[in-house]
């Protein structure tokens, strides 16, 4: 199941990165969604992922999420992932190495925490490099 | 010396929080050289002497709306002082805040700044310094 779930995820930002978005049938109705450095940073429900994607695309062009590595600990996927983007009306990129943590509730995603630092996310889960 | 050094860098934040750019360059030497962070692409790495500090200022915290550092830690690592930032502002466009982590490394000699490095995580700040978590 868990490698499962990393092959979801896998496709998820594949179709990101193609400019499809992140797939929302991979996220619960009720998905939790939680980016703490861009715009509300808490969002809730398919919508609110939409809309926190939304925010950062708003201050950043050419978004790219690039998964580096993925940790499993039981329904917690934790994606190392290093997001690009270009500062908008600036030419300034950025390029940050950062991670994504997902809890799995069956095949579908309750909670997508972003982590600016990878360990803390690795802790949160039990999980320490 | 090294406290002498820590409120010099104190002093030089509080004058770019004023807005006061001519004290940010009266703490800075004019051969002042500006390391940015290895994560920002697309801008000169480095930057030099006073017109490299507008420079710098230009690469980063003018792209923002309403952009303010806070200071979380300031400290004397012997030749060097840290600061610990967290860096907010709004997208010019968007208004979407952003907050951003920033580390910086000072150097400091004579009563002015003369080398200043950034870095978006801790452990590369106190890498750079020799001091490893």
């Amino acid at each position: 199941m868990s490698q499962e779930n990393v092959a979801l995820l896998r496709a998820a930002y594949d179709g990101w990165n193609a400019g499809k978005g992140f797939d929302p049938e991979l996220l619960t109705p009720d998905v939790e969604f939680i980016q703490p450095e861009i715009g509300d940073t808490e969002y809730h429900g398919r919508e609110g992922v939409a809309r926190g994607i939304g925010e950062l695309t708003g201050v950043f062009d050419d978004v790219c999420a690039e998964p580096e590595d993925f940790f499993v600990a039981g329904p917690h996927v934790v994606v190392f992932v290093r997001l690009k983007g270009v500062a908008r009306g600036s030419g300034i990129g950025l390029e940050l190495p950062l991670a994504h943590l997902f809890r799995f509730r069956g095949k579908q995603v309750d909670l997508w925490h972003t982590y600016p630092d990878r360990n803390e996310a690795l802790k949160a889960v039990g999980l320490e490099e | 010396m090294s406290h002498e050094n820590v409120e010099i860098v104190r002093a030089a934040f509080k004058a770019f929080e004023e807005d006061d750019m001519e004290a940010v360059l009266r703490f800075c030497d004019e051969n002042i050289e500006i390391t940015q962070a290895p994560e920002l692409l697309g801008a000169s790495p480095t930057q030099h002497g006073h017109a490299g500090v507008l420079e710098a200022f230009a690469i980063w915290p003018d792209l923002w709306d309403d952009y303010r550092v806070e200071i979380v830690r300031l400290i004397d690592v012997g030749e060097y002082v840290m600061a610990w930032t967290i860096n907010r502002g709004r997208g010019k466009d968007s208004g979407v805040p952003v907050e951003m982590p920033f580390a910086f490394v000072f150097s400091v000699r004579a009563g002015k700044i003369v080398q200043w490095r950034l870095f978006m995580r801790e452990e590369q700040a106190l890498k750079a310094v020799g001091l490893e978590e």
